[in-house]
């Protein structure tokens, strides 16, 4: 990725989506202020960051959705289940956009299309949650920029028809006649329609070289409507429509040449005082008399054509700012906002506006935001960084621009024009700060500079917020560092513990060569030195990697909350020891796994409600996912208390598709059977579902986790439930493992998989059937030679009186197996075998060891 | 047919579908000073109005409806016949 800011981005949206989505799910459940203010402050810190891209739908995605959760915060929306489905897929929309951001670096094409949909669906909940709501949601959104090219009599008329008013646009797609598309009648038919302008939407071709089949006109419509009826009336052209709600505030545009004549100052203090004394019909006559005299197509007119036309209807405040657009000391200030701390003192006091903050003007504002900018400019940064950077604060500037006074705009996109000098932005920016000290030094920049900073404050990260709050300002400090950085630490960490072994061979080489017994003691002492701080630094680096295992369960609450939603059934999700740390590799490879295993409890394990209730049990199911560490394992389990499998089934079905002979069938015991599931192509649901079921989920299952190194298996009880039980390693770095010989050769066994090593007397090796067994502890155990398996041939020589057995666990089998001795205990990394090796069967992979020689590990299930 | 020709003026009668939009081009290819008479005319399809608004032909009279006079609103009239 070229962007080193956007690389930096989406890690942090991602984590912020996650926040956001189990915080949700908590508040499902129960209403915690805790969990609403987490939630905020990862949809806030992601609006306001995602702002510093070019991806617009994205941020306004976000910011309905952080509409929708102020609107909860305040307690005048309750989350009702359907809102929470809203989020979620909103938040999912986000993350694939995420996604899709990664590798391309751009929003889908179908993004603003998905979006407005989207907002259209939450802000609807927000005006369903009462006008204070309505009005708060359509303050929000920018209003389109063409509102002022429409007709000004048609916004007056649109103004006196008041909220809600939505104004969209539609550009019907070239081709859309020959799908039977009337564009003009849709329009005509819209609801509440008030305003109209039709223009080309590109140059119009020729009559010569006309085309009428083509559809090559744009639409800008104003309606008085709420913005589902639109949405509703439009929804078959949805993709070609950008709808949005707007004020009536917004309708008041004034364009138009500057009149900077006298007659405006008297009638402004005339105005305000007419105002104030409640006589409109005064100021209606006022205005149209001031109108006779000036030029009909300068703002001012505008603004005089306003007031006279809403004289006898809006409230005195939206007057007291048309008053101030027309004597104000800040022209082209946008009319929504008093023109400037001068003369918002003239008003009385009973105008003055009741939210300061949403009437603080514009510009300061945009000064403070540019001023922000340029002070981030100034900060050096490294190459990689400052392309990012110099993008971010081009399109922040680029926005600012319609806010600022002309002259200024001017200068600024000129600058922006020359792509790429950041110099020359930086000085531009840094005069518009000088031009106006007023901006400065006023109380509304800082208010605008910080826009609530979220407690939970950006790690070190690219924004102007952080680059304000400075170091320290966070409640943990973390470090972003690339997994790839961390892997290549712990390789060499790994390797040092491997080369370190080569010192105790040393040691043994000097008393054997030189017969120093004291040197050989001082290589051992230095071993030891090094040994300990190379386990201090394998351990240091691998808690670096570690991550709680909740990092994979907490995907589950929304996962379990929307299956059962698809499946009717109720699901109490239990989880359990979500603190037990893992690998960040082992993790992840658990992942797909767990899904795997949980989808199939929730489709075939627990019953329906109703099922529950006849068989006796609650009609709530419990799904438990539970954790813990078990020497160097991590065990998961997801236990349900759902029908169970019935092991017949299983054998009639194995059987059937000739998995196994009905011999075999007759040996194995009943959890035997249930086992079979994971085997390649089992599934025991006739019905394919949507969810799983495919006869490939827990063959997968197996196949992943022992990939991982791991094993993986199952219990059940039939009627009472099943519980899949994963084992896996707690880290794939170094194993430890034992060597054993056979025929003069050393092999590699994991010492996990070692049970214990006995030595067994010939006379109590017995023969059943075809196999070896001996008994150990009351339990008869089979026995393997390790080379027969390896095809080494037999032993020369008379066997010896007793056997050497290594008792090895393979899934949760016992098996005797005999070798000729064993060697030594090393900690090695394994390497797994590539290239002309990869087929090798019965071997994980090779280790170095301390004098050169390479070792052969083995993969026990494989052999056995 | 809701398309007549009577020397350069032309009439639109009723509702003025799609497929009107093509010989209405060519006749007002072929009569550069046509006067298009839409007195008559109830409903005037996208792509009609798109035709009329290429060509901009002197005009008599206006359909109902404000999308029909947006998108014609630039086009010379002449009094209503």
């Amino acid at each position: 990725m070229t962007n080193a800011l956007l690389a930096q981005f989406i890690p942090e949206a991602r984590e912020l989506l996650e926040r956001a989505g189990s915080g949700m799910l908590a508040l499902e459940k129960a209403h915690s202020t805790e969990a609403l203010d987490e939630i905020f402050r990862a949809v806030h810190t992601l609006k306001g960051t995602s702002g510093l891209f070019d991806i617009a739908p994205l941020t306004n995605l976000v910011h309905a959705a952080e509409d929708l959760l102020v609107e909860v915060r305040a307690g005048k929306l309750t989350l009702e289940p359907e809102i929470v489905d809203g989020l979620l897929d909103s938040l999912d929309l986000v993350g694939h956009w995420i996604d899709v951001l990664e590798t391309r670096e751009v929003l889908p094409d179908d993004a603003e299309a998905a979006m407005s949909g989207r907002v259209v669906a939450l802000r609807g909940w927000l005006e369903a949650g009462g006008p204070a709501a309505a009005a708060n949601a359509a303050d929000s959104q920018a209003a389109p920029d063409w509102l002022g090219a429409l007709p000004e009599v048609e916004r007056q008329a649109a103004y006196a028809a008041g909220a809600p008013l939505v104004a969209w646009s539609y550009e019907p797609d070239e081709a859309c006649f020959f799908r039977g598309d009337d564009p003009a009648h849709l329009v005509a038919q819209a609801p509440g329609l008030v305003g109209l302008r039709v223009l080309p939407r590109g140059p119009v071709p020729p009559l010569e070289a006309y085309d009428p089949v083509l559809s090559w006109l744009r639409f800008e419509v104003l309606c008085a409507a709420s913005a589902e009826a639109v949405s509703e009336h439009l929804r078959y052209v949805s993709d070609q429509v950008q709808v949005s709600p707007i004020t009536p505030e917004d309708l008041i545009v004034l364009e138009g040449p500057e009149d900077d004549a006298e007659v405006f100052g008297d009638f402004g203090a005339r105005a305000r005082l007419l105002v104030a004394t409640g006589a409109r019909a005064e100021l209606k006559a006022a205005a149209a008399g001031l109108l006779g005299i000036i030029g009909p197509a300068t703002r001012q007119a505008g603004a005089l054509r306003w007031i006279a036309a809403l004289s006898a209807t809006a409230a005195a405040d939206a007057l007291l700012r048309l008053v101030s657009a027309i004597d104000g000391a800040a022209p082209g200030t946008a009319p929504t906002g008093p023109a400037a701390a001068g003369v918002t003192t003239a008003p009385p006091p009973a105008a003055v506006p009741a939210s300061p903050g949403a009437e603080t003007p514009l510009r300061q504002r945009a000064e403070a935001i540019l001023a922000a900018q340029a002070e981030m400019l100034a900060v050096p940064v490294d190459a990689a960084l400052n392309a990012g950077r110099l993008e971010s604060v081009r399109t922040v500037v680029r926005r600012c621009l319609r806010h600022l006074a002309p002259p200024r705009a001017e200068a600024l996109s000129a600058a922006l024009a020359r792509s790429g000098d950041a110099a020359a932005l930086l000085a531009v920016l840094r005069d518009a700060a000088d031009v106006s000290p007023a901006a400065a030094v006023a109380p509304a920049p800082k208010v605008a500079q910080k826009p609530a900073v979220p407690a939970a404050a950006l790690p070190a990260g690219p924004s102007p917020e952080a680059a304000e709050s400075g170091p320290g300002t966070g409640p943990a400090r973390m470090l972003r560092v690339d997994q790839a950085k961390v892997d290549t630490l712990m390789n060499f960490a790994a390797e040092l513990v491997v080369a370190k072994n080569g010192l105790a061979y040393l040691a043994g080489r000097v008393e054997q060569v030189s017969g120093s017994r004291q040197l050989g003691r001082e290589i051992k002492e230095q071993y030891a030195v090094i040994d300990r701080i190379a386990q201090s630094l394998q351990v240091g680096v691998m808690a670096i990697r570690m991550m709680p295992v909740s990092q994979v369960f907490q995907r589950f609450p929304r996962l379990v909350r929307d299956t059962t939603r698809k499946l009717g059934k109720e699901v109490e999700l239990v989880i359990q020891g979500e603190d037990t740390e893992a690998d960040k590799n082992v993790l992840e490879s658990l992942a797909d796994p767990l899904i795997h295993m949980v989808r199939n409890a929730l489709d075939h394990g627990i019953e329906t409600p109703a099922d529950r209730v006849a068989a006796g049990k609650p009609a709530r199911g419990t799904l438990r996912l539970s954790a813990r560490q078990e020497n160097d394992n991590v065990i998961i389990e997801v236990a349900d208390d759902g029908k169970g499998i019935d092991p017949e089934v299983v054998r009639d079905k194995a059987l059937r598709v000739g998995l196994i002979t009905p011999d075999q069938a007759a040996q194995m015991a009943s959890e035997d059977f249930v086992n079979l599931v994971f085997a390649p192509g089992f599934s025991t649901k006739e019905q394919v579902s949507d969810l799983s079921g495919r006869g490939v989920g827990m063959d997968v299952v197996r196949s992943a986790v022992r990939k991982a190194g791991g094993d993986v298996w199952l219990a059940s009880r039939l009627g009472q439930g099943s519980c899949v039980t994963v084992q896996l390693p707690l880290t794939m770095a170094v194993t430890r493992i034992v060597t054993v010989e056979s025929h003069g050769q050393q092999y590699g066994v994991a010492m996990d998989a070692v049970a214990e090593t006995v030595k067994v007397p010939q006379r109590q090796i017995h023969r059943i059937k075809q196999r070896e067994t001996f008994v150990l502890r009351d339990a008869v155990i089979p026995l393997v030679r390790l080379a027969d398996s390896l095809g080494l041939g037999p032993a020369e020589g008379a066997p010896p009186d007793e056997e050497a057995v290594m008792v090895a666990r393979i899934g949760r089998e016992r098996v005797g197996i005999v070798v000729d001795g064993f060697r030594e205990r090393m900690e090695v990394i394994v390497r797994p075998l590539d290239g002309l090796l990869a087929g090798l069967v019965g071997f994980s992979g090779t280790a170095l060891l301390g004098d050169g020689r390479v070792l052969l590990v083995l993969n026990l299930p494989d052999l056995i | 047919m809701p398309l007549e020709q009577d020397g350069t003026t032309l009439r639109l009668t009723g509702h003025c579908p799609v497929e009107d939009a093509e010989p209405l081009l060519d006749v007002l290819r072929a009569t550069p000073d046509a006067l298009v008479d839409l007195t008559g005319a109830a409903w005037l399809h996208t792509a009609v109005l798109q035709v009329l608004m290429v060509a901009a032909p002197a005009l008599r009279g206006r359909p109902d409806g404000p999308v029909p006079a947006a998108c014609l609103a630039g086009l010379p009239t002449t009094a209503a016949g």
